[in-house]
């Protein structure tokens, strides 16, 4: 029998190979037969045609897409679309957060016109691609694949997680793998995912490219990637970037910041005061914070499965956190913001997703969290965008980049997110349009580990924004 | 199966062994626990999980052993069915409703004249134009979360000892998620092991052990490729009740939990082992496949020991006693016959009425296996054709209807060779 190359789980697999063969270098003999990571396939596909070599690997299509996009690509755009395009379509591109990165994909795929594979880090931003590249292809079905709906198409977008979960069953069938925010690949399991495809045309996007010393260094090379495999070996080099002092002036505009702060009611406040003392209690009385610095939380948290303070402490503070995250004046506030800007385009963030359900519930509105599927956050979103809906409800699944840039109001009700998340919320409502300035609402409760919370955020904010 | 976030409170590690503490069955505490969990699922028949999930946390308390806790109640809901059919999708319903409230300004609790809209006068409107009542319409709107689904089946009926023991297996198990390898060695029980590696795609070396019984280390795809990969834990975690079928097994596997390398700084700890054999008390409760695939290897053992065993016997045999390794997969031929004098042992594999697809694989696998001690007993059928066996070494014997035993022993007496295994 002649030789054969075939894909198995991320790997490739040379059958019918006498023991005596002269093999390629990536190749090595395991458990019987010659074998390497799927990524090696374009590197061999010469040799496989001079060799005459069966090859049953790629189930990649072509397509047929009709691209309908009217935006006019920015000069920056059609620059990095052009050095990825001379780079034999393998390597990065670097644009700031806003730059329009998916455009500049979109059109990749466009010229490539071969099955693809998009994947990103959230299951938020795979919505927002989901819309983008059905907005683009309006003749093609996009797929999404991951936890909660796996439908594999020839153009299919996927999460980190959910791609390393599954690329040995679908890692032959995509010729293009577009990876978002790509600064997540060098950690040590996710490069597996660029190892089991076969994909020759790569693209990395980020506004943050990591440092070659991180990517090379002692940090990645734990675990599972002895070799310490850096971008360029997984995608391919750095092709063109552009910061954001580069591009100003282009995307970004103004807003405000109004903080509105709200009492808790005297039966809140007493439950408030309880709960807060048996947990604060805790953890000043212990020295937590002192003696396990920033690893103090995952200690607290193991000794509550043995140290019944630490226990009561847990039970105190999750009350404490739902008793301020539902505070009454909250919602009475809220109501008020709904009322007064009854005829704007309001997005209304928290952080519990059974509260985003209660709100839902209560003011009739549309609510996206991580249970909504694809199809209805695509309708909510519309929805949102021709102003059939006036305000829209977000649990914090929603972090990453829904791009909603009718926007003009977000309202975020209470939550602990880090300096990162609150700056791209700022930027998601904070697009350029009419020159009309944003408003951003904070609604705390006072006196409460909210007002902390939220000064921490706005000073570090200062430094990212 | 548990969470990760279940299993890491149970585990112990010693120096380089890591283990998982199992709840003994005579302790009182935890079995008074999976009583009352069983019961607390039993009265929740037909409420929403919403309601399960809040009665389990007000049972749970301030109880220091909540991770023992959730993880039996993860058991029981797994083996739960959890399912909601309202009368209408509720994606219409919210559809419906949320456009009819957008178009009247937004709803609030406190309306005034310039924000008029009411809830209940657009629930209404809503719940008739579905044909349901307004209650209807309060219970469809978001049916479809799962918080809503309703506990209609608990799966079995559980006894508290049934869900310990469950429950410890699955700590054991779950300990895997974390593997990168596992090495075993196995007696016996071989067809549902390998059938059991096959369905959750691992991928095995093997290496006869000199006193009997295989050595099977078990990885994936890519291991070899890449250092002390996760991506198989999982699937390992599935195999394991799989290995608890065989009767003579040990395992040992390489574990990394992701909490030792958060705090270790740069540097890469070294695996820990985790073992685990036959004489645990952990029990699986995978099914393990009968005696015989069929009527006509059954049959076959029964003539042979009616008209060749006894105290007269030449040959003794055994039941798929011996692995021949091929490219990926195995070969396990159904009897082995060995000589009682002198230890001569040939393999005899019977093919019955397959699909001519089987058939043409089974040949496939013999010519590769290239084994001269094998004998294939096959019937002459529409299904196959003198060439489908060509080339098969030992010896091929072909029978229109019941074999001949005495014709089987005669190939076996040729084919037998000395010093096999096991």
């Amino acid at each position: 029998m002649s030789q054969h190359l075939r894909y198995q789980g991320g790997t490739l697999v040379l059958e019918n190979t006498p023991s005596n063969a002269v093999l390629p270098a990536p190749f090595r003999w395991v458990k019987g037969k010659p074998r390497c990571t799927a990524n090696h396939y374009a590197s061999l596909i010469l040799w496989l045609k001079e060799n005459a070599v069966r090859d049953s690997v790629p189930r990649w299509k072509h397509l047929d897409l009709e691209l309908n996009d009217s935006r006019e690509p920015h000069d920056y755009q059609r620059e990095a679309l052009a050095a990825w395009l001379a780079a034999e379509g393998r390597g990065s591109v670097v644009l700031p957060t806003g730059a329009g990165k998916t455009l500049l994909a979109i059109h990749a795929i466009a010229r490539m016109a071969r099955s693809t594979l998009v994947i990103v880090p959230t299951i938020d931003l795979l919505h927002q691609w989901y819309a983008a590249l059905c907005a683009a292809f309006p003749a093609t079905e996009i797929g999404v694949f991951y936890g909660l709906e796996k439908e594999l198409r020839d153009v299919t977008v996927s999460t980190y997680p959910s791609a390393w979960s599954h690329m040995g069953e679908f890692g032959d069938a995509f010729k293009l793998v577009i990876f978002d925010e790509v600064h997540h690949l060098p950690a040590p399991s996710w490069q597996e995912i660029a190892l089991m495809s076969i994909a020759p045309h790569r693209l990395g996007l980020t506004a943050t490219y990591p440092k070659p010393i991180e990517t090379a260094g002692p940090l990645f090379k734990s675990l599972h990637a002895p070799e310490g495999r850096g971008l360029e070996d997984l995608i391919g080099p750095l092709l063109y970037a552009k910061n954001v002092d580069d591009l100003s002036g282009i995307q970004l505009a103004e807003y405000r910041t109004i903080r509105i702060r709200v009492d808790l009611t005297p039966e809140e406040r007493a439950v408030y005061d309880a709960a807060y003392s048996t947990y604060t209690g805790f953890v000043k009385a212990t020295g937590l914070r002192e003696s396990h610095g920033p690893g103090w939380w995952g200690e607290y948290t193991r000794r509550s499965a043995f140290d019944a303070g630490a226990r009561q402490a847990k039970v105190a503070e999750r009350q404490l956190r739902r008793l301020v995250a539902n505070a009454q004046n909250k919602l009475r506030a809220l109501d008020d913001l709904l009322k007064e800007h009854a005829n704007e385009q309001i997005l209304i963030f928290t952080e519990y997703t059974d509260l985003v359900y209660t709100l839902s519930r209560r003011h009739l509105l549309p609510a996206i969290t991580h249970h909504t599927k694809a199809a209805e956050r695509k309708a909510i979103l519309d929805g949102f965008r021709t102003g059939q809906f006036k305000a829209l409800l977000t649990s914090r699944a929603l972090n990453e980049g829904v791009d909603v840039p009718e926007a003009k109001v977000a309202i975020i009700l209470g939550g602990s997110a880090s300096a990162q998340e609150y700056a791209q919320r700022l930027g998601r409502i904070l697009r350029k349009r009419a020159n009309k300035t944003a408003l951003l609402y904070e609604v705390i409760a006072r006196h409460t580990v909210e007002e902390g919370v939220s000064q921490r955020r706005r000073r570090k904010a200062t430094y990212a924004v | 199966m548990l969470t990760a976030d279940l299993i890491r409170p149970r585990v112990r590690i010693q120096g380089n062994e890591i283990t998982t503490q199992p709840i003994s069955q005579k302790d009182a505490i935890g079995l008074r626990t999976a009583s009352e969990l069983i019961q607390l699922f039993q009265t929740h028949l037909n409420r929403s999980r919403r309601e399960l999930d809040a009665a389990l946390e007000d049972y749970q308390g301030e109880r220091l052993d909540y991770p023992i806790l959730r993880g039996m109640a993860k058991v029981l809901s797994d083996a739960a069915t959890f399912a909601n059919e309202p009368p209408v999708d509720p994606a219409d319903v919210r559809a419906a409703l949320f456009e009819r409230a957008a178009e009247r300004g937004p709803v609030v609790a406190h309306p005034d004249l310039l924000h008029p809209a009411v809830r209940e006068t657009l629930v209404h409107e809503v719940a008739e134009s579905f044909g349901l009542t307004p209650i209807a319409v309060e219970h469809a709107l978001y049916a479809d979360l799962p918080e809503e689904q309703l506990l209609v089946d608990p799966g079995q009926q559980w006894k508290a000892q049934e869900l310990v023991e469950r429950y410890n297996l699955e700590l054991a198990r779950g300990l895997l998620y974390w593997a990168s390898e596992m090495r075993l060695t196995v007696r016996g029980g071989y067809k549902d092991l390998f059938k059991f590696l096959k369905l959750f795609k691992l991928m095995h070396t093997i290496r006869p052990l000199p006193k009997g019984g295989y050595a099977i280390t078990v990885d994936g795809p890519l291991s070899p490729f890449v250092q002390a990969t996760l991506r198989y834990g999982f699937q390992m975690a599935k195999f394991l009740p799989g290995l608890m079928l065989c009767p003579e097994w040990t395992m040992e596997a390489d574990i990394h939990v992701p909490w030792r390398q958060a705090q270790g700084g740069t540097a890469k700890p070294a695996a820990l082992h985790y073992r685990l054999d036959h004489r645990s008390e952990l029990r699986s409760h995978y099914t393990a496949s009968g005696a015989y695939d069929s009527r006509l290897e059954e049959d076959f053992a029964a003539e042979f020991e009616a008209k060749f065993g006894g105290t007269e016997r030449k040959w003794v045999i055994a039941r798929e006693d011996e692995i021949i390794p091929v490219g990926d997969s195995v070969l396990i031929p159904d009897f082995s016959f060995t000589h009682i004098k002198d230890g001569r042992r040939a393999l005899v594999e019977l093919a019955g009425f397959w699909h001519p697809e089987y058939l043409r694989r089974k040949a496939w696998k013999l010519r590769q296996a290239g084994r001269l001690d094998v004998v294939l007993v096959a019937y002459q059928s529409v299904n196959t054709t003198p060439e489908t066996w060509a080339d098969v070494p030992g010896e091929v014997l072909l029978f229109a209807s019941k074999p001949v035993i005495k014709v089987v022993l005669a190939a076996v007496e040729r084919c037998a060779a000395v010093g096999a295994r096991p």
